[in-house]
């Protein structure tokens, strides 16, 4: 018998099987407790079976009990690293019912918070991001600027994570001269920061190496899948809620829309880091541009919102965050429910990795950028 | 509130394919109908040009007063931009009755995790699902959250706190008294079977 056909022989009789591996709910790289179970065949993967729900809190229920005010803080820990714009969710809600007029200066003050917000919460991925794909120097700059971006935060509203800033009618307190003098001069380094972690990581040629043509999602796939924010927009669809459907003030600012091509981790990490530098621009002109002026309508304490239902999006760092509120009239909303941009962004994760390796994995997970808070509510 | 660049009167498609009551609000972007004929229904929307609703953002239900389920959809058409809210009540039921839905996951993938959310908090089950187990809580528990007659419990002592504490600690240890015992009798039904082929039995389920 040749040599080959031995081989061959060999090869056919040789025992595999499926394995089964798990990963979480206590690993570093799965961002919070989220478990997935990978089957595998050899290192390549078949299939991948997320677990949720070990860190739901029964936030929907809770709502029902509660009065508006007292849900805002709530919902601030749903998705804990954008809590501005889970305070702004549940605010547009019930402002859809109540038809408060909002001041400018309010809603100018609002975008201005939620960009920053957003700046913080993209400077944590690109961080963490970073450390996935085995870069452990970026997570050290990411957090450096993130440091004065929570020092002004906590300036305007009094806390450093938690906010409860963004209210019924408009927001807590008014800026001081302080925070402006304070925010004009971190606009002026921020460019330079962001030039640097290009430098340092975005044309590094093993990053890109490693980045390009893995977790793959193709325009029709995202659509399918409900994904939304980054992750569609690195599929190639040019859609974003600030531009598309506004809400707040951002009918009045110019800002680019980055979109990606092909859809892979590469892309959707091009997209986010080029929104970084769409938000600078959204808070310079928010900045120079802010209105006189009230900075909250008057409401009494206690909102009674008319009956009625009603469903609000915007557009948060992860993506599309829906609420979904039913008033009967009361103090306490009938019911409200929160379209989770990472539930959805997590559900298209079977269809990114299937195909590609163990090791890929960690980086695909970190590219759609989840909250546990946020998925599992 | 969102603004809304385009508004589409869809009323002459719904006259045209649509054999059964409905109400139908232009100016609101709803249609409510009873759940019964989502099954006609879900295929028009995705699939009809002058729909073309290719995006199901949201999917959710809520319980009305007197007890009526509803299920509602947020569509978005990526291609003509308009978005339409749909209501879909379903049916009284006979007591002891579990309510049954169409599923939506066979024109859009998103519905895969939200019905099953659905499922987990309300109880409505989604016919044609091809997963449909509970996405958050443990599948051991008997109750679905979201129901009106689900009932919080607010504790207004804290002293009281270490007795309901008590209680669901005694409902947790009698459940896995129960499934230690339901493991015990598979395991007896099949003989020569060990512990481990059971242990393994039991977990392939997940």
């Amino acid at each position: 018998m040749p040599q080959t056909d031995l081989w061959q022989k060999r090869a056919d009789t040789l025992f595999t099987e499926e394995m089964v591996l798990n990963m979480g709910p206590q690993h570093p790289s799965t961002h919070g407790v989220l478990r997935l179970v990978l089957h595998t065949d050899g290192e390549v993967i078949k299939k991948c079976v997320p677990h949720l729900g070990y860190l739901h809190r029964g936030m929907e229920k809770h709502s029902e009990i509660k009065e508006y005010r007292q849900i805002i803080p709530l919902w601030d820990r749903a998705d804990y690293l954008s809590s501005m714009h889970n305070s702004y969710i549940v605010t547009l809600a019930a402002e859809s019912l109540l038809g408060v007029e909002v001041p400018r200066r309010a809603e100018y003050l609002r975008v201005m918070m939620m960009e920053l917000q957003r700046l913080a919460s993209h400077l944590i991925w690109f961080g963490t991001f970073a450390l996935d794909s085995g870069a452990v120097t970026p997570i050290f700059y990411a957090f450096r600027e993130r440091e004065l971006v929570l020092d002004l935060l906590e300036l305007a509203s009094g806390a450093r994570l938690l906010y409860n800033y963004i209210r019924p009618g408009g927001v807590r307190l008014d800026v001081t001269s302080e925070f402006m003098r304070r925010l004009k001069k971190f606009l002026v380094h921020f460019q330079d920061y962001l030039d640097e972690y290009e430098e340092l990581y975005t044309g590094n040629a093993i990053f890109i190496n490693r980045a390009r043509n893995i977790g793959m999602l193709t325009a029709e796939e995202a659509i399918s899948w409900g994904a939304s924010g980054p992750t569609l927009r690195g599929s190639g669809v040019k859609w974003d809620l600030r531009k598309d459907e506004p809400y707040s003030a951002y009918e009045e600012f110019k800002f680019p829309v980055p979109v990606g091509e092909r859809g892979d981790v590469l892309d959707r990490y091009n997209v986010r880091f080029l929104e970084m530098r769409a938000s600078h621009e959204i808070i310079r002109q928010a900045m120079e541009g802010l209105p006189e002026g009230d900075y909250t309508a008057k409401l009494p304490t206690s909102i009674k919102v008319p009956p009625g239902e009603v469903y609000v999006r915007t557009e948060s760092p992860r993506g599309e965050l829906g609420a979904y509120l039913v008033s009967e009239g009361g103090k306490t909303p009938y019911r409200f429910h929160v379209r989770a941009p990472s539930f959805l962004n997590l559900s298209a994760l079977d269809t990114m990795l299937r195909g590609h390796m163990i090791a890929d994995v960690v980086l695909i997970l970190g590219s759609i950028d989840i909250t546990v808070g946020d998925t599992d509510r | 509130m969102n603004r809304v660049p385009v508004q589409t009167d869809l009323s002459p498609v719904f006259a045209e394919r649509l054999r059964f009551d409905y109400e139908y609000s232009p100016e609101e972007q709803t249609l409510r109908l009873s759940a019964e004929h989502l099954d006609e229904l879900l295929p028009l929307l995705a699939e009809d040009e002058r729909c073309a609703f290719d995006y199901l953002r949201d999917l959710t239900a809520k319980e009305q007063p007197a007890g009526t389920l509803h299920v509602v959809y947020n569509l978005l058409s990526f291609s003509h931009r308009h978005t339409l809210m749909v209501i879909a009540t379903i049916p009284q039921l006979a007591g002891g009755e579990s309510p049954e839905v169409v599923s939506a996951t066979a024109w859009w993938n998103s519905a895969n995790w939200l019905e099953r959310e659905v499922y987990d908090l309300f109880g409505i089950r989604f016919r044609g699902h091809p997963d449909m187990r509970r996405i958050f809580l443990d599948e051991a528990v008997s109750f679905h959250p979201l129901r009106k007659s689900f009932q919080l419990e607010r504790v207004k002592n804290l002293r009281d706190l270490g007795e309901i504490e008590g209680r669901f600690a005694k409902e947790a240890r009698e459940q896995m008294k129960a499934e230690e015992a339901r493991i015990a009798g598979n395991d007896r039904k099949r003989p020569g079977s060990s512990d481990s082929a059971a242990a393994a039995e039991t977990r392939s389920g997940e």
